[in-house]
């Protein structure tokens, strides 16, 4: 076991609590690579997850570094309460649908919480929502950045692997492991510079990480071991062969140690530091000399290593929304990164369309949505399958996916940032659940008030549905109008129509708009939505199409009958 | 400051990986580490190397005591060795040349003309002599010499040879005879020049050079007391005064009368050679050969003492053939002053 384990395993059995050290006091800290915050921050438990990478290093556990680092990751300072519509809005299914990420090598395993947990608390920040749309757009307009952030996604990946152990055989030499687990820090820190020296945006980092590693001793001492591994001597031959094309003879020419090399030594001194170790408590063997070298190389690149770990989140993080433009553009359809304006300014988003229909059997049918600004509440009505509850989610996860600097599915928008997100969609019925539907409802809209900021977006469809028309219409005008008053960014579906129709002849709310859903000449939901309150919810096209008219039922009936009864 | 570094390395990295070897654990933690591992291999290398040292040094001190105990017996043996000439060593094996010799076709009887008159048999009797007394068939094989000799005996023969009874009765030959088998003093004081070749093998077997070997190639210290002890109790001054004998004694048994019935103690009409040999000058002094026949003993003793009734009235018999004109067995004389005849 590597010296530092038995250090920290020192300090966790102790009966007094050490205090950690700084294992390189005179050392100046290296810039984090952090991709997700204008100001870098440490996300990862830094303690926890040194804890892991040096046992993992040794070789002393295995599997779950990251994920267990990356599963507690502090995420960016966030006004937005997940509870409140990351189950409606399906987030856990548009991760795993559209942020799977695909390298040459395959799907690699991807920290689908992570992301669910990054997408679902958008910074309040705004300087860290500026900064991911730098790096999401860069990455998206210069595609060999995106092949250098996906081959050190790859390298990345490889170097999971083999620290957390998914790969080691039976027979596997702890060295050798090691040495292996240097080699791939080289190669994921020295294409750094290159790769992303010339970024404008925060990918810049990693060049400026890349460029510090490498300009450290650690890095070059790393170097040198390799290379001590590698080429401790070059021997040059000459080999002659006879007229059956056998060897007749084989002279070495000459044989060149490579002493500039530091870790190099004559035979007889590595004997004896062999000795030494034998005489401080260690193995007499190669191996011994070799481990105490690799733990001190290691110690000196531990920090970096630990940077990666938080890395592996982030990239993954813009790899998977890239993920989704291509599903996107795939299916032809448009998306953008929104352009962010003033909530007291129009609302403008073009061929929105619904991401979580990507890759399914429907293809989703892009819809424009255009209000004079965005504070207002929008009651939406029109017939039955629609589109209302598809545009409703489409509106959210395009909302999340912007406040978190990342392409909204959408051709162009312009859009504002909400303070917090809430969604009721309509839920399906539970065994547990202690009230009625109209009841659940209530309970929600009574939590809407108690913790909505002001605004916010809000997300409701089909308010107030589980009860008959005339409560539900007077507890409806209640909760827009008391919506109205904390000013949201409120999208209202409803079948009460001619409730609806009376709200926009009186005009008593100010803020309240409308759109419906469009029909076509053959009175067929067209998905697209304009200004106005639908006429009719076409109840009785729907009815028809799932042969529900009296005329359909009456023929069931007489079928039934005329088969007499069941001899069940 | 550690080998793994040196001055080409950064600054940095030679403080990360002395640091690296300097490796702490929190005070108390009971996690194993590499300086307690040193600790603990520091402490066992010491034990290692003080039980090796002890152990040479515990060899070293058995291998000492074991070459001292070795020179000891050597100087022993070659003290033992020292005083015995080459001609002494050679005793034993002129001594069975003779045996062999005067076990085969008879030379008939022969007594030196000069034995019987003057001092010349106290003279004789007065220096160191070896006795032995054994079957015609044991001297005739060579290799059933040894064992022969190793039963010899100083018998009621030799006794009365040298102090004869008084009167030929069984009753005084009986007392010679008990006296005899009695042993103790009151045979050896009489026989005290006498040695038997016994005696004289045995310290061949010491003083000849594969015993020396055994010695000298002696790898344990109980494989040396063995044979320290087996020294110790060889009876070397006993064993060294049969070689330097001047005479051999000898009464060869020849095979029983056939047809005549043995007693219990083996006493049955036989004939008996007879001789005294001069071992340095080779000369034979006394070469006799005479019957005997336990039918005159008693019933009573015949059972246990005819042979020795039998030996020593034979040996009395001699005596007056060698000695006509001494009645009395003249007294022994001094060992160092004697000479040969």
């Amino acid at each position: 076991m590597c010296a530092k384990c038995w250090n920290i395993l020192g300090v966790l059995v102790s009966d007094s609590p050490m205090p950690p050290q700084d294992p390189s006091p005179t050392r100046s800290p290296i810039a984090l690579p952090d991709l997700l915050h204008a100001t870098p921050v440490r996300t990862i438990d830094w303690e926890r997850t040194d804890l892991a990478l040096v046992m993992a290093f040794a070789g002393g556990t295995s599997g779950g570094l990251f994920s267990d680092a990356l599963a507690t990751a502090s995420v960016a300072p966030s006004t937005w309460e997940p509870a409140s519509f990351a189950d409606d809005l399906f987030v856990k299914s548009f991760v795993t649908k559209c942020f799977q990420i695909r390298v040459a090598t395959g799907e690699p395993v991807q920290q689908s919480n992570y992301l669910r947990r990054l997408l679902s608390h958008p910074p309040s920040e705004p300087d860290t929502v500026f900064y991911r749309r730098a790096i999401i757009a860069e990455l998206n307009e210069h595609p060999e950045l995106r092949r250098q952030l996906e081959s050190l996604y790859q390298t990345l990946c490889r170097f999971r692997a083999l620290l957390e152990g998914t790969n080691i055989g039976s027979n596997w030499d702890s060295n050798r492991r090691q040495l292996d687990l240097l080699r791939l820090f080289r190669e994921l820190v020295e294409p750094l510079s290159e790769a992303f020296g010339a970024c404008s945006s925060g990918l810049r980092r990693l060049a400026n990480f890349g460029g510090a590693v490498q300009a450290g001793e650690p890095f070059e001492s790393l170097c040198d071991l390799l290379q001590y591994d590698e080429q401790l001597a070059t021997l040059s031959f000459e080999v002659g062969l006879g007229a059956d094309g056998r060897i007749r003879r084989l002279q070495v020419r000459s044989i060149k140690e490579t002493q500039d090399n530091p870790f190099v030594s004559s035979p007889w001194r590595r004997w004896l530091t062999k000795l030494e170790l034998f005489a401080r408590g260690y193995r007499f063997s190669d191996g011994e000399v070799m481990a105490r070298l690799l733990d001190a190389v290691f110690e000196g690149v531990r920090e970096p290593m630990l940077c990666l770990v938080q890395l592996l989140g982030d990239v993954e993080f813009y790899l998977g929304a890239l993920s989704f433009c291509d599903r996107a553009r795939k299916a032809k359809l448009d998306v953008c990164l929104p352009e962010l304006v003033d909530a007291s300014q129009a609302r403008t988003l073009t061929a929105l369309f619904n991401p979580l229909l990507l890759g399914g059997d429907i293809t989703p049918i892009p819809a424009n949505v255009q209000t004079d600004r965005m504070d207002t509440t929008v009651l939406i009505t029109g017939p039955n399958s629609g589109g209302k509850t598809r545009l409703l989610q489409a509106l959210g996860l395009a909302q999340m996916l912007a406040q978190c600097g990342l392409y909204v599915p959408a051709q162009s928008a312009k859009m504002a940032l909400v303070p917090g997100l809430v969604v009721s969609l309509i839920q399906e019925t539970t065994l547990n659940q202690s009230e009625g539907r109209l009841g659940t409802e209530l309970v929600r809209i009574r939590a809407l008030f108690e913790d909505f900021p002001p605004g916010a977006m809000v997300i409701l469809d089909e308010l107030c549905s589980g009860t008959n028309p005339s409560e539900g219409e007077e507890i409806f005008e209640l909760v827009i109008r008391m919506l109205t008053l904390l000013r949201p960014q409120a999208f209202v579906t409803t079948h009460f129509l001619g409730f609806a129709a009376r709200l926009q002849d009186e005009g008593k709310i100010e803020d309240l708009r409308f759109l419906q859903v469009l029909l076509d000449e053959n009175e067929k939901a067209t998905y697209q939505f304009g200004l106005g309150v639908a006429s009719t919810s076409l109840a009785a096209y729907a009815a028809a199409r799932l042969g529900v008219t009296g005329e359909q039922l009456l023929a069931l009936i007489e079928d039934k009958v005329a088969k007499g009864p069941s001899r069940r | 400051m550690s080998l793994l570094t040196n001055s080409r390395m950064h600054p940095d990295l030679v403080e990360r990986i002395e640091a690296s070897l300097g490796v702490t654990a929190a005070r108390g933690s009971g996690i194993p580490r590499p300086t307690k591992v040193a600790m603990i291999r520091a402490v066992a290398i010491v034990v290692i190397v003080s039980c090796g040292v002890s152990l040479v040094s515990e060899r070293n001190r058995r291998i000492g005591e074991l070459e001292k105990d070795r020179g000891f017996l050597l100087k022993s043996l070659d003290l033992e060795s020292s005083v015995l000439s080459g001609g002494d060593l050679k005793t034993v094996e002129r001594a069975q040349g003779w045996l062999a010799r005067d076990s085969s076709d008879y030379a008939g009887d022969w007594i030196r003309p000069d034995l019987g008159k003057g001092t010349a048999w106290a003279e004789m009797i007065a220096v160191p002599a070896i006795y032995v007394r054994g079957p015609i068939a044991d001297f005739q094989e060579p290799k059933r010499f040894e064992l022969a000799v190793r039963e010899s005996q100083k018998d009621p023969f030799l006794l009365c040879l040298l102090e004869p009874p008084k009167f030929e009765r069984e009753s005084s030959v009986y007392r010679s005879v008990y006296t005899a088998y009695r042993g103790g003093k009151a045979l050896e004081e009489p026989t005290r020049n006498v040695r038997r070749l016994r005696d004289a093998l045995a310290a061949i077997y010491y003083l000849d050079g594969s015993w020396r070997e055994r010695v000298v190639e002696a790898e344990r210290s109980d494989q040396l007391a063995q044979l320290q002890q087996a020294f110790d109790s060889a009876g070397l001054l006993r064993a060294r005064a049969a070689l330097t004998a001047r005479y051999l004694i000898y009464a060869i048994d020849e095979a029983k009368d056939p047809g005549t019935r043995t007693e219990l103690d083996g006493g049955n009409p036989h004939w008996v050679r007879f001789g005294i040999v001069g071992l340095k000058s080779g000369e034979p002094l006394v070469r006799l050969r005479r019957h005997v026949d336990p039918s005159w003993v008693s019933e009573s003793r015949a059972p246990e003492f005819s042979r020795g009734l039998n030996s020593c009235l034979l040996a009395s018999q001699i005596r007056k053939e060698v000695l006509p004109a001494d009645p009395s067995p003249s007294p022994p004389g001094d060992v160092a002053t004697g000479t040969e005849l």
